[in-house]
């Protein structure tokens, strides 16, 4: 069985880990080896600490604890599902010459799985173009169960792994089918638990891509509506239980009185209304000694001449149940006996009736997880709105924090005009020189800061280029700051270069800024005190 | 000078090259005008987060092409 990749080595040397995949891959016994698609320890640290910084949070999506573990672990038997079906495959394609080695044919799928990875059949899998798409969908498995690990499932990985995971669920479907054909109950209880284990996940993977609610959804439809008013159906099992226990009594007394009610309506010595009055005695009667009897067993016997006592006692004649002086309150003890006992039977019913209600539900949403599951139209939709909500989250939070409520005055909005019109420039094409080390920035090399540093000229020019120009001391301020001092870690990094980078530009907007306001104050100060001096003078004279 | 990146004209290229509603695209761009530099600061940075969005969304998109393909 392979190992968990939790137990995966982290090396720095490349080489090292070539040959620890080689090993796995010999051995077939630890096949979740296999790094997903990083290529270096160097890029695999860089990527991490890009999302760590900057994307946190924000490309991710949220699943439930329960449903992550449990999504995880389903790939994780997929990933060994896919490996193994594929070294049995391999077995049955090199049987003859495995025969001539002298490896016996005639074994279990265990054991061929052991001879195919002992004959290197996986590193087949990885290198052989025949097999380049089945490596490429264990690639594609193998990354999802990293996404997982490191607990950020991008919304592409999410689509892909429902799209896994509906593939295992129509298999479990099909093998329940045979079992249940076969009448094989060890094999139906299994697949059985597997669908219900997979269904709840599969529901929120769904739900998270498409941001519906698929189960109200379901549960409104019309189908389910008319369902519910055919069966007499209410969410509420205390609600149903008060509406219908009464109903339950009644149709018992119907099942007693109905075959004495027949009798007298078929007497031919009665007038209709002699029966219709002997009828009606019978509807009104008493009959909660009955009903005891038939729900609960229970009857009232009379005890003793002279100190009389009542007893109650179920059908086989005991064990003693209760022991009362009147007989009417052994009447009111029955009532209230088979009360309870129509309670819990209604409670049983709307049981019943809610797994049924459920079976219904769980259909519609199991339509709507397949649509959303194996359409590539509906992935894409899927992850342009999980994208969509979380532009529309950041805008809103920049409006809702930084976007200022107070209404600036006419002297500022001058000001503003003056301060930012004239011709700009494209900001994407900015971070995309950035991004992708245009314009010089390809020759960075980490030294800001340091003696004969090449970083901070190819930096001015790089800004200057693009209209902003960068002053030296203002440079050495920032690179004082705790964001300037984290220059080295992420220069070798896209996007934490881009926040860094901007940061910096910032600082000398900023910078700038207060220099100005400073300037500004100095100059209305030195007018009023030029003014304050022209006064004396003024009342001097 | 610095000011380029974040002038009225800039925002504007800025705001319309993503691929946001247009509610919030039309709100944004009525704004702009009367931000003053702390806003823009902070406006820059969230449409910095939202562009990164957009190239995030493309390579999805082009993955779950590439893997329906198949």
């Amino acid at each position: 069985m392979p190992n968990n990749p939790e137990t995966q080595e982290s090396s720095s040397d490349e080489s090292r880990e070539d040959e620890i995949q080689g090993e796995a891959l010999e051995t077939g016994q630890e096949k979740l080896e296999v790094e997903p698609d990083i290529e270096t320890p160097f890029e695999r640290m860089t990527l991490e600490k890009e999302e760590r910084e900057i994307e946190k949070h924000e490309a991710e999506i949220e699943l439930g604890d329960k449903t992550k573990e449990k999504a995880e672990e389903f790939l994780k038997q997929e990933y060994e599902d896919r490996h193994n079906e594929f070294a049995i495959k391999w077995f049955k394609e090199h049987q003859g010459e495995l025969k001539d080695e002298g490896e016996p044919i005639d074994v279990s799928d265990e054991r061929k799985i052991e001879i195919a990875a002992k004959n290197k059949a996986f590193r087949e899998l990885m290198e052989k173009k025949e097999y380049e798409e089945e490596w490429a969908e264990i690639e594609n498995i193998s990354a999802i169960i990293a996404d997982f690990k490191d607990g950020r499932v991008s919304p592409d990985g999410l689509s892909l792994a429902l799209n896994f995971l509906q593939g295992k669920a129509e298999k479990a479907e099909r093998d329940l089918k045979t079992a249940e054909r076969g009448q094989d109950a060890l094999t139906v209880s299994q697949k059985q638990r597997e669908l219900d284990e997979l269904f709840p996940v599969m529901q929120e993977m769904a739900e998270k891509i498409s941001g519906r609610d698929l189960r109200r959804e379901a549960g409104n439809k019309r189908t389910i509506k008319e369902w519910e008013e055919v069966k007499g159906y209410l969410s509420y099992k205390k609600g149903y239980i008060k509406e219908n226990y009464e109903r339950l009594g009644g149709e018992f007394k119907d099942r007693l009185i109905n075959g004495q009610i027949e009798n007298i309506r078929n007497r031919g010595d009665l007038t209709t209304e002699e029966k219709e009055k002997k009828i009606e005695k019978i509807k009104n009667k008493d009959y909660t000694r009955e009903l005891a009897d038939e729900l609960l067993g229970y009857q009232i016997q009379k005890k003793g001449t002279i100190r009389k006592r009542f007893e109650v006692i179920d059908k086989s004649g005991g064990p003693l149940i209760r022991t009362l002086k009147k007989e009417n309150e052994a009447i009111q003890f029955l009532k209230e006996k088979t009360e309870e006992k129509l309670k819990e039977m209604a409670g049983e019913e709307w049981t019943l009736k809610n797994n049924e209600r459920e079976a219904e539900i769980r259909k519609l949403v199991g339509k709507e997880i397949r649509g959303l599951a194996k359409s590539p139209e509906k992935a894409e939709q899927g992850v342009e709105t999980v994208y969509s909500r979380l532009k529309e989250r950041l805008i809103s939070e920049f409006i809702e924090n930084k976007l200022k409520e107070e209404k600036k005055t006419r002297e500022d909005l001058r000001r503003i005009e003056k301060e930012f019109k004239g011709k700009g420039k494209n900001p994407t094409e900015f971070i995309s020189d950035v991004l992708h080390r245009g314009k010089g920035l390809e020759d960075l090399k980490g030294d800001l800061g340091e003696e004969g540093s090449e970083d901070e000229g190819i930096i001015e020019d790089f800004l200057e280029e693009w209209g902003i120009p960068v002053e030296s001391d203002r440079m050495k301020k920032f690179l004082n700051t705790e964001k300037g001092k984290e220059y080295r870690d992420v220069v070798g990094s896209q996007k934490s270069f881009l926040d860094w980078l901007l940061d910096l530009i910032f600082f000398f907007l900023v910078e700038e800024d207060k220099k100005q306001g400073e300037e500004k104050k100095r100059r209305k100060q030195g007018g009023k005190n030029k003014g304050k001096d022209t006064k004396k003078i003024n009342r001097k004279k | 000078m610095a000011h380029i990146l974040i002038n009225n004209q800039s925002l504007e290229n800025f705001v319309q090259g993503l691929k946001i509603s247009p509610e919030k695209r039309d709100f944004l761009l009525e704004k702009i005008p009367e931000m003053d530099t702390e806003e823009r600061l902070a406006l820059f940075k969230t449409l910095t987060k939202i562009y990164l969005l957009d190239l995030k969304e493309k390579e999805a998109i082009e993955r779950i092409k590439k893997f329906w393909e198949k």
